[in-house]
C-alpha cells in the first residue's frame, strides 16, 4: 500500500497497535484483532488489503516512525504525531475521502457491486430484447443466484421500476458524481468504463478507486435502507446485500442463542467446543448494531453493577486483572462482551 | 441415424449458424467420433475452441476442457453464455467453497467444464468426475506440458495420471505450437501404443507481415513504439513483460498520441478486465497494452498489429501472440523492437521459474528455510521431489537440463529478432516445416523497410480526445431504452 494511505490508519489520540491494524487490512482476524478494530472506529478496513505483506507494512511504519510522523508509545503501539497530523489532512486532502465510511462495515460490498452490475446488465439487455451477449462474469453461484431473481422478478414494470429507482438515487449525487459512476455499469451495447476512465482526479491511485467505487454502492445501500422506498431495487438489495463480519456458523450460534439455548447446549448439538461458541457470540456482538444482539442474557444487572465498580476511565486502558476472579474463560467472555457493549453505547471511538 | 458427415454439417448450422468448417475442424472431429485419442496442432485464430464445442453437440455428456490461464477460461465461458448455452461453468481457485461443491453436486448437468489442472488434481472433484459420464478430456494449449513457460505448471505434469484416474477417457490435445518432438512427448505421456490421429497445420499464416527492428536504446525504442502507434491503423497490441512498464507505457502512448490506449494485465479483477475487452472488442479502446495475460482467448478478428516491445520467451509463444493479429485474413504486421540486452529480462525470469542447485539443495534438506523460495519454485521442488520421488541429484541434473533448454529456445528468438532476413523461414525451420509461399515473402527489417502504405496499415485518422461522460439521466434511458 502506498505508504502515506498507512497514516490514515493512526490517530493523535489513542494509541494503536500496528498487528491488529495488519490483521485487519488482511482480514487475518481473530476476535481480539476485531474487538481493537472495533475500538479503533477501523473495523471497515477489515479485509481492505487481502494481499498485504507483514513486511510491506512494517516497512511502511517504521519509514514514517523515523520520520518522525509516529511517536511508538509501547513497543507495537503508536501515536500520531503533530507532524504526523499534518501529513495525514495533507494526504487526505488530495485522496478521496469516504463519506460512508462508518456503513462500509454493514455490508459485504464487493459481492453485492458484483451481482448489481449483472442485474443491471441482465435488465439492459432486456430492455432490448436482446439474448446475445457476454454476461459479465462472476462467481458461478451469483450468476445463477442473479439468474433465479430474474426470473422471480420479471415483470411489465420492471425496467421502469427499476430505472425510476435508480433515477432517485442518483439525483442525491452531484451530478458529476452520478455521472461517473453510472458510466461504469456495462449494459446493451455499453462495456462499461474503469474507474481510471471516468475523470476522476489523475493522481488518484488503485485505493481511492477502491474507495470511490465502495463509498457510491454502500451510499446507495444506505440510501435504500433509510428512504424505504418500495420498489424492485430494494427488494434486490435486501436480497443480495449480504451483512458484513458473520459466519454462517456464528449466525447459528446467535439463533440458537436467542432461542434459548445454553451455551454448553449449544456446544454439545454442534460439536463445537464452548470456547468456539463464545467467540462466534464475541464476533456477532462486535459487528451487530447495539440492539441487534441479546446483550442482557450475559450481562445481567448484578455484573454491570460489578464491572461499573471496577471498571472507570478509558476503555482502551481498562484490563481483565482488574475484574477477574476465578479461571473460568466464562469471566473473560463477560469481560469483553461487556467493553464491546460499553463502546457502543458511548458511539463508535471516533475513527480521527 | 444419419450419417456423421450430414451430422457434423446439421450441427455446425444449428448452434454455430457457419456451413462450413475451417481447415483441419471436420478431420479431427472424424477422428474423434472414431473413437480416437486426437492431438490436433492448428495455428491461433484456426477455430480449435469450435471442435470441443462441436463434441458437446455431437454426443451425450461433459465436455472436460483443461485450460492453463484463469482469463482464457472465463472468456470461453462468456463465449459459450453469449451462444445461448447456459450449461457451461468454470471450476477454478476463483470459486468460494460453497460455490465450488454446488458446481461439484450438479456436475452432470453441465456440458462444458473448464478446469485448472490444479482443480482438476483435488481429490473431492476426481470423484465428483468419476461420477458422471464423461463426453470428452480435452487439454487446450497442450504444449505447456512439455514446454517451460514462466508460466509453468506442474500440476500439467500429473494430467496422465488423473487421465488415468478418470478411466482413461477419450482425449483431445489442443496445441497451436509444438515442434515434432513435443507432439512425440505428449503422445509418450499419455500411452504410446494408443490409436493416435494427429493433425498438424502449417503454423505459417501468410497474411501477416513480419518485421523486425534493433534500435541502440530504450530511449530510441521508446520514441520508435510512439511512431508506429501514431502511424499504424489499428487495433494494436503492445506486449510488455511487466505489470508496471505496461500501464506506465499506456498512459504515456494515450498522453502523446491522444489514441485510446488501455494496460491489461492478470492484476486486475474480472470486472476490469471484461470491461477492457469489451471495450476493445467495441473498437472503444485502440491499443491494448499488454503482458502475456492478455488475449489468450480474445476472439478479435480485426487486430491490425501486434509490437513486441519485450520478447516472448520463445518462438512458440511469439507466434502464438503475433498470432492475434489478421484473423480475418486482411493485412496484418508483427513488429519486434530489439535492443541489444533485451534478453537479459527474459534470462532473469528463466532464473526465477528454474531452481538453482543450491535451492534445491536447501529445499531436500530442509536445512534452512524454505520462506526463501519463491513459490513457483516451491511449488515444482515440491512435485518433483516430495510428490513424484526424484532424487535430488535426479532434479539437479533435470533441472539443469531445462534452464539450458529455455535458454537455447530464448536465443533462437534473439536470433529472430536481430535478423535482417529470411524471418519467416527462421520461425517456420523451428517447427520442421517450410513456408508453402516460398521464401521471404511479406517481411522486411528496418524502419525504413517497412512500407505501411503498400500494406494498407496507415492510420486513416489521428488521436481522438477523452470523449466527455454523458449526463446520467442520458445514460440511464440509454441503458433501458427508455423513452
Amino acid at each position: 500500500m502506498a505508504d502515506a494511505h498507512v497514516l490514515t490508519l493512526f490517530s493523535a489520540t489513542q494509541a494503536r497497535r500496528s498487528r491488529v491494524l495488519y490483521g485487519l487490512l488482511r482480514k487475518q482476524a481473530t476476535v481480539s484483532t476485531e474487538y481493537w478494530g472495533l475500538r479503533y472506529g477501523l473495523l471497515s478496513i477489515a479485509g481492505f488489503l487481502p494481499q498485504l505483506k507483514k513486511e510491506q507494512f512494517d516497512q511502511a511504519v517504521a519509514t514514517w516512525q523515523q520520520a518522525g510522523a509516529l511517536s511508538m508509545v509501547s513497543p507495537g503501539q503508536y501515536r500520531l504525531t503533530t507532524m504526523g497530523q499534518a501529513k495525514r489532512s495533507e494526504f487526505e486532502q488530495v485522496h478521496y475521502q469516504p463519506r460512508f465510511f462508518s456503513a462500509w462495515q454493514k455490508y459485504q460490498v464487493g459481492h453485492f457491486r458484483d451481482v448489481f452490475l449483472l442485474a443491471n446488465q441482465v435488465l439492459s439487455e432486456w430492455a432490448y430484447h436482446n439474448r446475445h451477449y457476454y454476461p459479465l462474469q462472476i462467481q458461478p453461484a451469483d450468476m445463477f443466484a442473479v439468474k433465479h431473481w430474474f426470473m422471480q422478478a420479471k415483470s411489465p414494470q420492471l425496467i421502469q421500476e427499476w430505472a425510476d429507482q435508480l433515477a432517485a438515487f442518483l439525483k442525491t449525487l452531484a451530478p458529476k458524481e452520478a455521472d461517473q459512476w453510472i458510466a461504469t455499469w456495462p449494459g446493451h451495447q455499453i462495456a462499461g468504463l474503469n474507474d481510471d476512465q471516468v475523470q476522476l482526479p489523475s493522481h488518484y491511485d488503485e485505493l481511492d478507486y477502491w474507495a470511490w467505487q465502495t463509498d457510491m454502492y454502500v451510499s446507495l445501500l444506505v440510501w435504500l435502507a433509510t428512504t424505504k422506498q418500495q420498489g424492485p431495487l430494494t427488494d434486490f438489495a435486501q436480497h443480495f446485500a449480504q451483512p458484513r463480519g458473520l459466519s454462517s456458523s456464528a449466525r447459528q450460534t446467535l439463533s440458537a442463542v436467542e432461542a434459548g439455548w445454553s451455551l454448553s447446549a449449544i456446544s454439545q448439538k454442534r460439536g463445537l467446543k464452548v470456547g468456539t461458541i463464545r467467540e462466534h457470540l464475541l464476533t456477532a456482538a462486535i459487528w451487530l448494531p447495539l440492539a441487534d444482539f441479546p446483550y442482557a442474557l450475559f450481562l445481567t444487572e448484578r455484573i454491570r453493577a460489578y464491572f461499573q465498580q471496577r471498571l472507570v476511565g478509558s476503555i482502551d486502558e481498562w484490563t481483565f486483572a482488574r475484574v477477574r476472579q476465578t479461571d473460568d474463560p466464562h469471566e473473560f467472555f463477560l469481560f469483553r462482551l461487556y467493553e464491546i457493549h460499553e463502546t457502543k453505547l458511548g458511539g463508535d471511538h471516533d475513527a480521527g | 441415424m444419419m450419417p456423421d458427415d450430414q451430422r457434423l454439417y446439421q450441427v455446425l448450422a444449428d448452434h454455430f449458424q457457419f456451413s462450413s468448417f475451417k481447415p483441419g475442424q471436420k478431420e479431427v472431429l472424424s477422428a474423434l467420433l472414431a473413437g480416437r485419442q486426437t492431438l490436433a496442432m492448428l495455428p491461433t485464430g484456426a477455430g480449435k475452441s469450435l471442435i470441443y464445442q462441436m463434441m458437446g453437440y455431437l454426443r451425450p455428456g461433459t465436455v472436460v476442457i483443461v485450460t492453463p490461464l484463469l482469463s482464457l477460461m472465463q472468456d470461453q465461458v462468456a463465449r459459450l453464455n453469449y451462444m445461448g448455452e447456459s450449461a457451461v461453468v468454470a471450476l477454478n481457485s476463483t470459486l468460494t467453497g460453497a460455490a465450488k461443491q454446488a458446481v461439484l453436486q450438479q456436475l452432470g448437468h453441465y456440458k462444458f467444464v473448464f478446469i485448472s489442472p490444479e482443480m482438476l488434481g483435488q481429490k473431492a472433484v476426481i470423484e465428483a468426475f468419476k461420477r458422471i459420464r464423461l463426453n470428452l478430456l480435452v487439454i487446450d494449449e497442450a504444449h505447456t506440458m512439455v514446454s517451460w513457460g514462466p508460466d509453468f505448471r506442474p500440476d500439467y505434469l500429473s494430467l496422465p495420471t488423473l487421465h488415468q484416474a478418470l478411466g482413461r477417457p477419450q482425449l483431445l490435445m489442443l496445441t497451436a505450437t509444438a515442434t515434432p518432438t513435443m507432439i512425440q512427448e505428449l503422445k509418450t505421456a499419455f500411452g504410446a501404443t494408443d490409436d493416435w490421429y494427429t493433425y498438424v497445420q502449417s503454423v505459417d499464416r501468410p497474411n501477416i507481415h513480419l518485421h523486425t527492428e534493433q534500435l541502440p536504446d530504450h530511449k530510441a525504442k521508446d520514441q520508435r513504439l510512439l511512431t508506429l502507434v501514431q502511424t499504424l491503423r489499428g487495433p494494436g497490441i503492445i506486449y510488455f513483460s511487466s505489470r508496471k512498464l505496461a500501464t506506465t507505457m499506456a498512459n504515456w502512448l494515450q498522453t502523446e498520441t491522444g489514441r485510446q490506449v488501455v494496460a491489461y494485465h492478470g492484476g486486475l479483477d474480472q470486472v476490469a478486465r471484461y470491461r477492457i475487452q469489451q471495450q476493445y472488442m467495441a473498437g472503444d479502446i485502440d491499443v491494448i497494452a499488454a503482458t502475456s495475460a492478455f488475449g489468450m482467448g480474445i476472439d478479435k478478428a480485426d487486430i491490425r498489429y501486434v509490437i513486441h516491445y519485450h520478447l516472448s520467451s520463445d518462438i512458440p509463444s511469439y507466434l502464438q501472440e503475433i498470432g492475434r493479429a489478421g484473423r480475418d485474413g486482411q493485412p496484418a504486421l508483427a513488429v519486434s523492437l530489439y535492443v541489444p540486452g533485451d534478453e537479459r529480462l527474459q534470462l532473469h525470469l528463466i532464473d526465477q521459474g528454474i531452481p538453482s542447485s543450491q535451492t534445491i539443495e536447501r529445499f531436500a534438506t530442509k536445512q534452512g528455510e524454505r520462506t526463501g523460495i519463491a513459490d513457483v519454485q516451491q511449488r515444482l521442488l515440491t512435485y518433483y521431489l516430495d510428490l513424484a520421488g526424484y532424487s535430488i541429484p535426479q532434479v539437479k541434473a533435470f533441472f539443469g537440463q531445462r534452464r539450458s533448454q529455455r535458454q537455447t529456445d530464448l536465443y533462437q528468438l534473439v536470433q529472430y529478432v536481430q535478423a535482417n532476413e529470411h524471418l519467416r523461414a527462421q520461425l517456420m525451420h523451428y517447427f520442421n516445416q517450410s513456408s508453402a509461399e516460398g521464401v521471404d515473402v511479406n517481411e522486411s527489417s528496418g524502419a525504413a523497410n517497412l512500407k505501411l502504405e503498400a500494406l494498407g496499415l496507415v492510420a486513416k485518422q489521428t488521436g481522438r480526445h477523452k470523449s466527455t461522460l454523458t449526463p446520467w439521466s442520458d445514460q440511464l434511458k440509454k441503458l433501458f431504452k427508455l423513452a
